[in-house]
């Protein structure tokens, strides 16, 4: 039998064929990568609870899922500024998958972009890792905390960051967020944490009340802006959850920064009341 | 009007290959479902916070241990910090007579508020006395005289107006 050799085909049919063939690599490769998204967004799935889990009889999830809303204010997606964020959040990531979580990230890179969610991180299903024994079950919730970082760390690097912005747009969606989550949660949701990873050092208008450009850096004013964010219905109260605040003065290059961030994360804190906890950078 | 030349079919067929290697560079990028395409590094303009007004030091007044005097940590210290600030000495400099003119123990008490860990509260609070005690040694006060305590937090709230240097005399 006579094999077609395609130096015996026509110019064009050469052409053709040639063409076809990088498509279909092309096609195949492209598919690959998909695949490898997709699979990136099926690992989160080994590390999530689902009723058919493998459980450890030993540590068997009885309960409610807790509801974990972290809102990250990106004044910097330097690979820095993610590492440290990833650093930051590694206990509460590390809880979820102990313990079972429902965790939502968003993120504010300031005025004129949107708020952005990571893969993974939409709070649809909860984390939970437990294995048939203790050995393996430690080794996934570590390998899966390692692996929720790196989602975390790549993503921050991935949002746009505005030179104007503040933690004002995520605090005031976050009792709508609360609500969602509860709502949507598969199986029962039980305590909210929310945790706020912010500077407080924003720089947006007038209008907003956490903005701090030209403030002066007292005390004082840290209590008036933050009673103003309350008093004029800029940000709500978070009834039943516990708020932790991250990242207070992160970037600050003078005493005033500084101190107006953490007086403010003080202030803050006493508005919401409650369970609230600030630690400064 | 000139026609363009067609090019030889090895290098149409490079071209193709050419295409396809920018395609797949392109195409495959391994981030998550929900990335955005590769964002520029920025970082966000710092804003512009004016100094705030210290208020003076109050001198020593009566208490129950002693005449004591309470000094805002946000006068003495950098935030964080256990270093005694160049603009605060003036202040401490006024407290320097009643000190010397008594003769008992000057106890120092270094105070936070619920900001931060009860650990770092706990030593940043006893470095802060021990820094005000520090200052008042080199300030010819007798060594012996001189007992810095770090109580950490006042309180667990977070209240700025508990981030103080207590001293009392006895």
């Amino acid at each position: 039998m006579r094999s077609v050799k395609t130096g015996m085909l026509s110019p064009l049919l050469r052409s053709a064929v040639t063409t076809a063939a990088a498509a279909a690599i092309a096609a195949g490769a492209l598919a690959g990568c998909a695949r490898a998204s997709a699979a990136g967004a099926a690992d989160c799935s080994r590390y999530q609870y689902s009723a058919g889990s493998v459980t450890n009889p030993d540590q068997p999830h009885t309960g409610k899922f807790k509801l974990v809303l972290i809102l990250l204010d990106l004044s910097s997606n330097a690979p820095g500024t993610a590492a440290t964020i990833t650093q930051d959040l590694s206990p509460y990531l590390q809880a979820a998958v102990d313990d079972g979580a429902y965790v939502k990230v968003d993120a504010d890179g300031g005025s004129g972009t949107q708020v952005a969610s990571p893969g993974c991180f939409g709070g649809s299903q909860p984390f939970l890792v437990t294995r048939a024994n203790q050995v393996a079950q430690q080794k996934t919730q570590a390998s899966a905390v390692n692996a929720l970082d790196g989602i975390l760390k790549g993503f921050i690097q991935s949002v746009k960051v505005s030179p104007h912005g503040s933690a004002s747009r995520l605090l005031q969606g976050a009792p709508e967020q609360v609500s969602a989550l509860r709502a949507n949660a598969p199986y029962p949701a039980g305590p909210v944490q929310v945790i706020l990873w912010s500077n407080l050092l924003g720089n947006t208008g007038a209008s907003d009340c956490l903005n701090v450009n030209g403030m002066p850096g007292t005390q004082a004013y840290a209590q008036a802006i933050a009673r103003r964010c309350f008093s004029e219905g800029q940000l709500a109260p978070l009834p039943g959850a516990a708020l932790d605040i991250l990242g207070v003065g992160t970037g600050a290059v003078n005493d005033q920064q500084s101190l107006l961030a953490n007086d403010l994360a003080s202030a803050l804190c006493g508005e919401y009341g409650g369970d609230c906890r600030a630690f400064p950078a | 009007m000139a026609r363009t030349a067609r090019r030889p079919a090895g290098t149409r067929h490079a071209a193709v290959w050419a295409s396809l290697a920018v395609a797949l560079c392109a195409g495959c990028t391994g981030r998550g479902a929900s990335a955005s395409p590769d964002a520029p590094a920025a970082s966000r303009q710092l804003p512009s916070v004016q100094p705030g007004q210290q208020a003076p030091i109050t001198g020593f007044i009566a208490g129950p241990e002693g005449p004591h005097v309470s000094v805002p940590a946000s006068y003495l210290f950098s935030l964080d910090s256990a270093v005694i600030r160049p603009a605060a000495v003036t202040g401490l400099r006024k407290l320097l007579p009643a000190i010397r003119s008594s003769s008992g123990a000057v106890m120092i008490y270094g105070y936070t508020d619920g900001l931060g860990t009860v650990a770092h509260n706990k030593l940043l609070s006893r470095e802060r006395a021990d820094a005000v005690a520090q200052w008042l040694i080199s300030n010819h006060i007798d060594p012996r005289r001189v007992h810095p305590e770090g109580k950490g937090e006042a309180t667990s709230a977070i209240d700025p107006a508990q981030r103080r240097v207590e001293i009392v005399l006895k």
